[in-house]
């Protein structure tokens, strides 16, 4: 009987590529990176991530305003948590000395806190940290999958037999561009691309709402009664 | 980056059109409508439209936000962290 390693790949797609070892066959089964689109948007509902993103936020809050309110230079982010495979696990540990207004700064944490939450290595996820980058020396390591995601880009571009004419076409193709725009380091992805990005990026910023939300509320009720703050009503009745 | 064809990679009409239909049912207004509008352009505008007013919201948010921690001292601070901790 063989001795066979029964290493399949679960658990929610982690890293690029998986083997199966087939008892036997010692075939080894690729699992390709189309697989990986089911785990990640359910890794932004996950609650534990939720949680995750929480108090790396609340972390890096604190620590932007530990350093007086005059100049908000941000700080290291003392978060350990199960960071995401690629990012920066150690950095962010040089402070800027440039003013930023208030506002910003916080989008700013929110935004890194976020890209440092998430999984796997899509493009906003990296275009928000290499902003980051700029302003510090961080070191992100270039993952291996955009590599392949190149491969597909160049044989794609134009679609199919056209169906619904041309003028279709082009508007598609506009409001794709504006799409494009709008996420984060987006501007030059193939349509698969950038509609993956896009289903990627709005689970993260409503995940990114709801937490600053929750935040604000407790702030605002902590800050204006001394009472606790009544819970908000469970959602199972 | 010269032609290594692996099959399956070409982008057909189909694909797009069910990528899309996914990103649907990530936008709130879809799930209401149970999926009437089947429209690549008027997803894509919705998508935008959803997208920039969760932009707005997050600046509203951090707006409100940078207010009330300028007006609050580390030790309301500490005690809020650990509320809302326990809310969730």
């Amino acid at each position: 009987m063989d001795d066979s390693s029964d290493d399949a790949g679960t658990g929610a797609g982690t890293g690029t590529t998986a083997g199966i070892f087939l008892p036997g066959a010692r075939k080894r089964v690729k699992l390709s990176l189309v697989k990986q689109q089911q785990p990640r948007e359910i890794h932004w509902k996950n609650p534990a991530q939720a949680k995750i993103y929480n108090l790396r936020l609340i972390n890096s809050l604190r620590n932007l305003t530990i350093d007086g309110n005059g100049s908000k230079s941000q700080s290291p982010s003392s978060s350990s948590s199960s960071s995401s495979i690629t990012t920066t696990k150690t950095a962010q540990s040089s402070s800027v000395g440039t003013k930023l207004p208030p506002s910003r700064a916080i989008k700013e944490a929110a935004d890194s806190a976020l890209a440092m939450t998430a999984r796997g290595q899509t493009r906003w996820i990296r275009a928000i940290l290499s902003r980051r980058r700029q302003m510090r020396k961080i070191v992100i390591a270039k993952p291996k999958v955009m590599k392949k995601w190149r491969r597909v880009e160049k044989e794609g571009g134009g679609g199919g037999g056209g169906r619904g004419g041309e003028e279709k076409k082009k508007k598609v193709k506009a409001k794709l561009k504006f799409l494009g725009h709008l996420v984060p380091g987006c501007t030059k992805a193939s349509m698969v691309d950038l509609l993956e990005e896009t289903a990627d990026y709005v689970a993260a910023l409503e995940l990114q709402v709801r937490t600053m939300k929750a935040l604000s509320d407790a702030l605002s009720s902590a800050s204006n009664v001394t009472t606790p703050p009544t819970l908000p009503p469970p959602f199972s009745s | 980056m010269s032609g290594r064809r692996s099959s399956g990679s070409r982008i057909t009409e189909d694909e797009i059109n069910e990528l899309i239909s996914k990103l649907q049912l990530l936008l709130p207004e879809a799930r209401r409508n149970s999926m009437a509008r089947a429209s690549a352009t008027k997803l894509l505008n919705e998508t935008c439209n959803y997208i920039k007013s969760l932009h707005r919201e997050m600046d509203d948010l951090s707006d409100r936000l940078s207010n009330l921690m300028l007006t609050m001292d580390t030790d309301s601070a500490q005690a809020e962290i650990i509320r809302s901790l326990l809310l969730h």
